[in-house]
């Protein structure tokens, strides 16, 4: 089949099923080409699964879908949901088989979440999920890269295939032959392969920097969304310490409690200060179950910025702000904020603070703002000042500066002999970034002077930059092994293909010199099986073939063309086979019939030769019409004159005719070298071109070599083919 | 003169309201799909007119929930609901709601009867020969006795009418039902019943801490009897008085 529909067909409709498929491989790859899923993301999508099921209490069903959830996952190293009427847990899964308690807190650097599972806006549970820390590089990425690399390089496999089809055609063309072997065939087969070697560089290095701009984008993504986590945890705090400050100070007893506050401080009455200051705290303390600590920090200020109350000495009156876009003023206004942490470092022992401060007005019953409590963060899991919960993979965290560069959160590689980590710096770290906007990616130096990838993003909020950061090495790791796998297969193919390219054209060659030396054999023995048939002695022809090589060296002609010169002489006369004996063995002189019949062995010679692709038989067909013409266009079969006679037979006549007369025919003496060559001369311009006589002048001496060492032996046989 | 007229109203209304405040609020779970004649979403039926009744009588509120069957009695067992209607005491044997619940007196007896499609059998089926086949019920709701091996077998459906729909497309072969819930639905989903397999007496079930409301409960359960209106509210939605 292949034979009928033809090969070139055959390889048209292979490399269009390999861009096919390489388009789909393509397709494939972008479509799978998904984000990281985030614990975030993992815990949220069981609470929404999971709601209706925990409300109708259905918890085979529930364990049948997470279970099947946590099977299509590699990453989940445990999933714990709980009850939250019973606070039991109704589901547990954990990778090692361990039961385990969570506490909503990572525990080392796995990457855990709690979620609230709520239905029809009730709270009914929460799941915990924690996953394993990730390379943010998938592995799955680089399959489908080497996919790609395979079919690139097929296809570049192809084209080279096709380059080589095409030179042999074109070395088998009769129009522009490039023969095999010859140094045009080389030079085209190099530039091939140059262009094949500059194919799969280039190639190989947009694949490797595509490669690396992928893993970018997906590391840039990454931190981008640990930020976003960060702020959405952060808003999902101030919403909920939202409702319960809400729900303390609105309580009547609350009320009563800040307005005798309010009295007694004015009043100096310190016995009903005392005991409402008692009141206030344990108020304070029965929100304990909900995350708000009695032992915290707090200063409660009325509208005028006096302070009514305080515990602890974290947060001064002097820390307040109060100027128009502070928290102070945003409290009156009725807003709820968190204040700019406040950084403290002790010397001995070395202790590190940076912790966060929450505003919320107070508001009597009448909807006006009577005051404003500011309070420490109490201790949930995601707040600001373990911030280390967000740290991902073997490098990745979530850190936060302050305007002077100063790391004031809590870092994950913390100097030995201290809790605190230093300066870190960025060129986009303090442009105001607009929510939706989440910052580009950069490489710049962190804390300990690693080279990291960051993504930086200024909170208004808290006055700080977030900076999600992680180790170029961990990110690039897998980055520069597919580099070393690219270049090792581009290596390996590149010094294969020349290798087996070359000694092929090596083996091709000397095949190919041996064809050539066989056929060149042949034709020298036809012509000489010619000379045989005329004066019995083959010494003629090799004479005159080198007397034509040497006038046409010297003549300035190709060196490729002389030698092909020098093959097509010994058919020069290969036409006189068709003259019969009687004809060219009489001794005497010819008759005009006679004479006739002879003049016509250039056709006949023309005619043995035929019209072949092959260059030297062009030759050899040029030199047996041509050689008994005439530079004054007297000569014969058709009387053509000057450069109409190829050359190659202008160069053969003078070597055929100086042959002739030096040489001793059954009709002649043999004349003398000088009488030769003073013949020679005195037809320049009549018989002979005058240029090649003057270079046949100048060559004398290499003829007269000749002539000495390639004397006519008449006993000479012709034998070994 | 219309406005001098409204202030004595407010001023009524305001104090009824103040009364109101005070008397102690009890939450009642109930089946959030409705369970008619016994009640319905949102407040219809006889268990919402028995326990209106007795709440007037006993100074309290009922205040009526609704959630799916297993949560209302693991709210019960965690102290967040405080009333759960219409339970016979053999029905509530885990340790915690064993612990933590009283009965008032019965307000009502009820028929447990098998329901079951008769385009699956050719005569009648033996309720010995329906409870060796596949049987559907409510999560969340206890087994009768005679049903609790089968238990492990049982595919369990969220509402009473998706339990009547497989009935019907032969998903299951028999599930247990109070012969006053089940008979309105029969003819719509081409079911039919067995005889009665089990009657239980049906109490209010309070959670421990409630008490000392019981015996003001039980007077005025005892009350409603003697004056013949439990007798007109089970006669307004059952049709009998028993």
């Amino acid at each position: 089949m292949i034979k009928r529909m033809g090969k070139l067909k055959c390889i048209i409709i292979f490399v269009l099923l390999m861009i096919v498929s390489m388009v789909l491989l393509g397709i494939k790859s972008t479509s799978t080409d998904e984000l990281l899923t985030t614990e975030f993301e993992v815990a949220e999508e069981i609470s929404l699964i999971g709601s209706a099921l925990v409300y109708n209490m259905n918890y085979n069903q529930l364990g049948l879908i997470v279970n099947s959830m946590i099977k299509s996952r590699k990453d989940i190293v445990s999933v714990t949901i709980i009850d939250d009427v019973s606070q039991g847990v109704i589901f547990s899964y954990s990778l090692n088989g361990d039961i385990k308690t969570f506490n909503g807190f990572s525990t080392g650097y796995l990457r855990g979440y709690s979620s609230p599972i709520v239905h029809e806006g009730q709270l009914i549970g929460s799941v915990n999920v924690e996953l394993k820390p990730i390379a943010l590089t998938s592995s799955s990425n680089y399959h489908h890269k080497t996919g790609f690399i395979i079919v690139f390089f097929l296809l570049v496999m192809m084209f080279l295939n096709l380059v080589f089809y095409a030179l042999l055609k074109l070395s088998m063309s009769g129009s522009r032959p490039v023969p095999f072997g010859s140094k045009k065939f080389v030079y085209l087969v190099l530039s091939c392969m140059s262009g094949f070697i500059l194919m799969t560089v280039v190639g190989g290095y947009f694949i490797i920097e595509k490669n690396r701009k992928i893993i970018e984008e997906r590391v840039e993504i990454y931190l981008q969304e640990t930020i976003t986590d960060f702020g959405r945890d952060m808003e999902r705090t101030r919403r909920t310490l939202e409702s319960i400050y809400n729900q303390m100070t609105h309580s009547d007893e609350f009320q009563r409690v800040y307005r005798d506050l309010v009295y007694a401080s004015y009043s100096d009455e310190n016995v009903l200060y005392e005991s409402n200051y008692n009141e206030l705290l344990n108020i304070i303390a029965r929100y304990n179950d909900f995350g708000i600590s009695g032992d915290s920090s707090f200063l409660i200020m009325n509208v005028e910025g006096d302070v009514i109350a305080q515990q602890g000495n974290d947060l001064t009156v002097d820390d307040i702000d109060k100027t128009i876009n502070s928290a102070f003023i945003g409290a009156l206004s009725g807003n709820a904020e968190f204040l700019p942490p406040k950084k403290t470092v002790n010397e001995s022992p070395p202790l590190y603070y940076a912790d966060l401060y929450f505003s919320y007005p107070i508001w009597d019953e009448f909807g006006n703002v009577i005051g404003v409590f500011f309070s420490a963060i109490p201790k949930i899991s995601f707040v600001y000042y373990d911030i280390s919960q967000y740290s991902f993979g073997l490098s990745g965290e979530l850190v936060a500066k302050n305007n002077d560069d100063y790391i004031v959160s809590n870092c994950r590689f913390p100097k030995a002999s201290t809790l605190d980590c230093g300066y870190m710096y960025s060129n986009l770290s303090h442009e105001r970034h607009i929510p939706e906007h989440k910052g580009h990616l950069e490489l710049v130096e962190d804390y300990r002077g690693e080279e990291s990838y960051i993504v930086s993003n200024w909170r208004d909020d808290f006055n700080i930059t977030l900076i999600s950061k992680i180790d170029s090495e961990e990110v690039l790791n897998s980055f520069y092994e597919f580099q070393r796998g690219v270049i090792l297969i581009l290596v390996v193919m590149s010094s294969f293909t020349i290798f087996t390219t070359m000694y092929t054209l090596f083996l091709g060659k000397e095949a190919n010199d041996k064809l050539i030396k066989s056929n060149y054999s042949i034709i020298k023995r036809l012509g000489h099986a010619a000379e045989f048939k005329d004066n019995e002695t083959a010494m003629h022809i090799v004479r005159m073939s080198y007397y034509a090589k040497i006038i046409a060296t010297n003549h300035g002609c190709d060196k490729d063309w002389v030698e092909l010169l020098f093959n097509a002489a010994p058919m020069h006369d290969i036409g006189k086979i068709g003259v019969p004996d009687y004809i060219l063995q009489k001794p005497g002189k010819l008759t005009s019939d006679e004479w006739t019949i002879m003049r016509q062995h250039p056709e006949f010679g023309a005619r043995i030769i035929g019209t072949q692709d092959n260059e030297l038989l062009r030759m050899a067909h040029d030199i047996a019409i041509a050689h008994h013409e005439k530079w004054d266009g007297t000569g014969y079969p058709y009387g053509i004159k000057k450069e109409e006679i190829p050359i190659s037979a202008r160069i053969i006549a003078i070597a055929d005719v100086f042959d002739a007369l030096t040489s001793e025919r059954i009709y002649k003496k043999a004349w003398t070298f000088e009488d030769a060559v003073m013949l020679i001369s005195s037809e320049s311009g009549k018989h002979f071109e005058p240029s090649l006589v003057n270079t046949f002048m100048r060559s004398l001496p290499e003829i007269s070599d000749i002539k000495t060492q390639y004397i006519d032996k008449h006993e000479e046989n012709i034998h070994e083919c | 003169m219309r406005y001098l007229l409204l202030v004595p109203l407010i001023s009524t209304a305001l104090s009824l309201k103040a009364w109101g405040s005070h008397r102690e609020i009890l939450d009642v779970g109930l089946i959030n799909q409705g369970r008619l004649p016994y009640f319905s979403v949102p407040t219809e039926g006889l268990y919402i007119d028995i326990l209106d009744e007795i709440g007037r009588e006993v100074g309290i509120i009922f205040r009526y929930r609704f959630f799916p069957q297993s949560r209302i009695r693991h709210l019960m067992n965690h102290n967040l609901l405080d009333v759960e209607p219409g339970i016979a005491e053999a029905w509530r044997t885990d340790k915690l709601e064993f612990e933590n619940s009283i009965y008032s007196h019965a307000i009502l007896t009820s028929s447990e009867v098998m329901v079951y499609n008769p385009k699956n059998f050719q005569a009648s089926p033996d309720t010995r020969f329906l409870m060796t086949l596949s049987r559907c019920s409510i999560l969340g709701f206890s087994d009768l006795d005679s049903l609790k091996e089968k238990q492990s077998n049982d595919q369990k459906i969220i509402t009473e009418i998706q339990l009547l729909q497989m009935l019907k497309n032969n998903r299951c072969d028999f599930a247990v039902f109070p012969e006053d819930v089940v008979t309105p639905h029969l003819s719509m989903f081409g079911l039919r019943v067995t005889n009665s397999i089990a009657t239980f007496d049906l109490k209010l079930r309070l959670t421990q801490r409630h008490r000392a409301l019981l015996p003001r409960i039980n007077q005025a359960i005892e009350k409603m009897v003697s004056t013949g209106l439990m007798a007109k509210i089970l006669m307004k939605y059952r049709g009998s008085d028993d």
